[in-house]
């Protein structure tokens, strides 16, 4: 494209023609600083705004930054204004030295916008300047600065809002107020006392109570949940949710007043949990579990079935415990929306939690739970048959052998349904065989039920078993004989597995996996390792998850005669098989390990390469500083946060000097809480 | 004091978290913040059971190597999204695609003599949207004798086979208006779309970050991506928004949910104000009459 050209479709009529222009510039013309300039001040936006961020892209310093900053402070053309402050804060910190000069020579109407302009940036080193103007006697100034300290946020802006909140003017405090809100700090509740008497403060300051970690700013927060706007009284809500999880105080004082909560708040936080904000539901349902609000059942579990319930309200609903039993066998017999399957999981798991905790719940309670659980378990909605067998693992009984059975052999097979009466009558095999056996020599062999109920069989064990899973391995469904494999696996002896060394011959890969992971763990009678040279020979497989499946199981299996095997798959070019190599080779304590881990460390795969740093030897304390400190500059994050814990495991002055080195430039705050921990540990300090 | 026991199962490292939601991120572009890492436990957890893992770092890796991982991605993300929706949601937003962006395309069909109207529902879910469009379609009766279709799409398998069957529980009409009764007839389980509705709608599994896939939708006058986009992240979310430019046929029109802008998204899009609602707009110029390039 030649300069007429771009000229003239940045002239053009057709907004899109110059926004696409603007967009070509760069690549097109060498000096585009005037184009650019006029691209600002287009009359439509999405030309400005093409513009702002080309102008960014190119103008790191020099005189296009100093022309931004003349339209950032000219007074006439507000859409060139913004359009420059947009270019300014992409360009972000090294515009911050341009614009501090400024700043000191503008006059009492550019200096708003330069402000705007440094809380654009984003950049710590503006906060000096910006704390100074922000108690400066003029309002406007002040406002604009305390706005900025927002945008740049940080520890020391956070400082300077707080100093600000003790200021004599009322719309300083509410502005650091709202900026502290937005920065989502942490106040002490002495800065925030007064505040809560000025009701408009009151309103703004509640995200910032919510975190204040005191107990005494429940007080004011269950204040605002009484307010007539919905608005503050979500808001109140979500703070004290939040302000319960601030420390065992407040948790108490939060609980402590939702216990005491009138029918007329309990019913709007009620309103809260069906509405449209689910941060706001969330909150709302916290508190009403803490005051042990039965009517508000029936919502929280629909939100527990549809959104899961946070580890908090969990809580709280377990400390409820056998209060909240029979509200929640009401939910399931009334509720009309989702949840009552989890209803009633939720009513059989806090009667096994009393049990557990040595108060079980009355006789006739428990019986109305059994008769709730073995309706649920013949509803026709799957979740709520779900929820019901789930229940039933911790209440069946003898009897129940049979109809859970029944429901096993008639749901989809290898569904979530018949793995939960699976599991139920996994539960009962132990306390009820004879039931238990009775109702699997039921099951239509090459039926659903005989694939969901394998695992059952082999636990119930008996020479009976092997014949049932025997006859389930000629199933033309896969995932049937994959469950017979690995219920041969669970049975064990000799016999099962030689019938599991011919699953590793099956045309399914998956039923490959299932028998070598089977194989792995079978024995003989004098305790050696079974399948081992079928093993060996499923290493050769075309598919690498069965080479993989087979190579953990050689591990696990302990056979050192495999080594070599595994040894020549750790530099296999798929990185699961190099990855159950290694663990293997870990597994089985090989020597010969350390001379093949540079490779492995080299890997292009992340996961070999941790897998590799998991087996660097930690007692040759040199070598392995060297190899871990190689994971510790690893592109990938992961890999950098296990060399930094290896690390930390062998000690030693070398050790804590790498992770030294690398806190000084490691950039991700997940790697970093690993290095500050190992090289607490290195020093001496307990994290 | 001990976890509830309904909250039974292998509990999910920070790592393991992270690493998962990386993956799941860069499959369909959908992001969890670290404050959603419980709801990724326990949401997965059945996936874990139905493989037979014990840990979340087995299931990443099946995620990562085994042959069947993309089908097992999309199980996950079923499993992670809330699939939840309704007929005639977001109504006032549609009263604006009824009112005033339909007669704007059958004039503009009319001038230039296409009588083709294509509307895609990006992210459909169980299909109520896409059937919810084509009643408004009928309604109208202006395109009684053009070629309409209605295109949903989504990327769960699982609510696109509920779409397909086109029968409802009453959740689902709990906004409907009464006058849209019409369209439906009761059946066992539910009532079902009738099929002079039906006749207008096809489903279809797409990604919406899969660029090549979405030639499958053809170029389109209209969609509608509700309530999807605000669980991707910045960059998917700019990728989908060049997807959806792609598609759209100049003067094409795309609606985004209530809380959804492009405003730091794509300078791509004009803004159109309806009487009830804004939304955005592949701007009408010719794609001869533009320069190469400059496209998102």
């Amino acid at each position: 494209m030649t300069d007429d050209e771009i000229v003239a479709l940045l002239t053009a009529e057709d907004p899109e023609a110059r926004r696409r222009a603007v967009v070509l510039l760069p690549d097109v013309r060498g000096d585009v600083r005037d184009d650019l300039m006029r691209a600002l001040a287009d009359p439509d936006w999405r030309v400005r705004k093409e513009a702002a961020r080309v102008a960014a892209e190119l103008a790191s310093g020099g005189e296009l930054l100093t022309r931004l900053i003349a339209a950032v402070v000219q007074p006439d053309d507000v859409g060139l204004r913004s359009a420059a402050l947009e270019a300014v804060g992409r360009i972000g910190p090294p515009a911050t030295h341009a614009l501090l000069t400024a700043l000191e020579a503008a006059d009492d109407r550019s200096r708003k916008f330069l402000l705007d302009a440094l809380g654009g940036t984003q950049d710590p080193r503006a906060v000096p300047a910006l704390a100074a103007i922000a108690a400066s006697p003029d309002a406007n100034d002040a406002a604009a600065a305390l706005d900025a300290l927002c945008r740049v946020g940080g520890d020391e802006a956070v400082r300077a809002l707080c100093a600000t909140l003790a200021s004599e003017d009322p719309y300083r405090r509410l502005a650091a107020l709202d900026g502290l809100a937005r920065l989502r700090a942490v106040v002490p509740w002495p800065a925030l006392a007064a505040l809560t008497d000025e009701p408009l403060a009151r309103r703004v300051a509640l995200p910032v109570l919510g975190r204040s970690r005191s107990p005494r700013a429940v007080t004011p927060l269950v204040a605002a949940l009484a307010e007539p706007s919905r608005h503050v009284m979500a808001g109140a809500a979500a703070a004290l949710a939040g302000l319960h999880g601030g420390g065992s105080e407040p948790a108490a004082e939060v609980e402590r007043r939702m216990r005491e909560a009138t029918p007329e708040l309990r019913e709007r936080l009620r309103s809260l949990i069906a509405g449209p904000n689910s941060p706001h539901r969330h909150a709302a349902a916290l508190l009403l579990l803490l005051a042990r609000d039965a009517s508000a059942l029936g919502a929280i579990v629909s939100l527990a079935a549809t959104e899961a319930l946070s580890p908090p309200s969990l809580d709280a609903l377990r400390a409820w415990g056998r209060g909240a039993i029979a509200p929640l066998l009401e939910v399931f017999r009334r509720h009309a929306g989702v949840g009552r399957g989890t209803a009633l999981e939720l009513a059989a798991d806090l009667a096994a939690g009393c049990a557990q905790d040595g108060a079980p719940p009355e006789p006739d309670l428990l019986d109305a739970l059994r008769r709730a659980l073995l309706a649920g378990m013949d509803d026709p909605d799957e979740a709520v048959a779900l929820g019901a067998l789930r229940g039933l693992s911790w209440w069946a009984r003898p009897e129940d052998a049979a109809p859970v059975t029944e429901l096993a052999a008639r749901a989809p097979a290898h569904g979530a349904v018949a793995r939960a009466a699976a599991d139920v009558l996994d539960a009962l095999v132990d306390a009820a065989p004879a039931e238990v056996g009775t109702a699997l020599d039921s099951i239509r062999p090459g039926g659903g039920g005989e694939a969901a109920l394998a695992s059952v069989v082999a636990h119930l064990g008996g020479s009976h078993a092997l014949e049932m899973l025997r006859s389930a391995l000629s199933s033309d469904e896969p995932t049937s004989r994959r469950a017979a494999v690995g219920a041969l696996g669970r049975l064990g002896g000799s016999q099962a597995a030689e019938l599991v060394t011919y699953a590793l011959a099956d045309e399914d890969p998956d039923v490959q996996v299932a028998a070598a992971q089977a194989l792995g763990g079978m024995r003989a009678e004098g305790g050696a390792p079974l399948g081992v040279a079928a093993l060996l020979g499923a290493l050769e497989s075309e598919s690498p998850t069965v080479v993989a499946a087979a190579a953990r199981a050689l591990g696990e299996a302990g056979d050192p005669g495999a080594g070599p095997a595994l040894r020549a798959r750790v530099s296999s070019q798929e990185p699961g098989v190099a990855v159950a190599a290694l663990e293997a080779l870990r597994a089985l304590g090989d020597g010969s390990l350390s001379e093949i881990l540079l490779d492995a460390l080299a890997h292009p795969d992340a996961e070999v390469v941790k897998q590799a740093l998991s087996a660097v030897d930690l007692e040759s304390s040199e070598r392995a500083v060297a190899r871990l400190s190689l994971g510790l500059s690893h592109a990938a994050w992961d890999v950098r946060a296990h060399a930094a814990r290896r690390l930390s495991l062998i000690g030693g002055d070398a050790a804590l000097d790498a992770l030294r080195a690398r806190r000084a430039e490691e950039p991700d705050p997940a790697v970093r809480e690993a290095i500050e921990e190992g090289i607490s540990l290195l020093e001496g300090r307990r994290p | 004091m001990a976890p509830i026991l309904y909250d039974r199962g292998p509990s999910i490292r920070y790592e393991d978290f992270r690493l998962l939601r990386d993956l799941i991120n860069a499959f369909c572009g959908i992001h969890f913040g670290d404050d959603a890492r419980y709801v990724v436990e326990r949401r997965l957890r059945d996936r874990l059971s139905a493989l037979g893992y014990e840990d979340f770092s087995q299931y990443y890796h099946h995620l990562r190597y085994h042959p069947e991982a993309r089908a097992e991605l999309e199980r996950a993300v079923d499993a992670l999204t809330t699939n939840e929706t309704y007929f005639f949601r977001e109504e006032y937003q549609l009263r604006g695609f009824a009112q005033e962006v339909l007669p704007a395309l059958y004039e503009r069909g009319r001038q230039d003599g296409s009588r083709r109207l294509t509307v895609w529902s990006a992210g459909c879910s169980t299909g109520e949207e896409a059937y919810s469009l084509a009643v408004l379609v009928l309604e109208t009766g202006l395109f009684a004798d053009w070629d309409v279709r209605i295109f949903g799409s989504d990327i769960s398998r699982e609510v696109l086979s509920k779409a397909r069957r086109g029968v409802y529980g009453p959740a689902s009409f709990r906004a409907m208006p009464e006058r849209y009764e019409r369209y439906f007839e009761e059946v066992p389980g539910g009532r079902r779309v009738r099929d002079e509705v039906r006749a207008l709608c096809h489903f279809g599994h797409m990604n919406l970050l899969e660029r090549h896939r979405a030639a499958i939708v053809g170029r389109v006058r209209v969609i509608f991506c509700r309530n999807v986009l605000i669980y991707f992240d910045p960059e998917s979310r700019a990728r989908a928004i060049d997807v959806f430019y792609d598609r759209l046929v100049p003067g094409g029109y795309l609606l985004l949910g209530h809380s959804e802008s492009l405003l730091n998204v794509s300078t791509a899009f004009d803004l159109v104000h309806l009487s009830t609602d804004l939304v955005y707009r592949r701007p009408p110029t010719p794609r001869s009459l533009l320069p190469p390039g400059g496209e998102p």
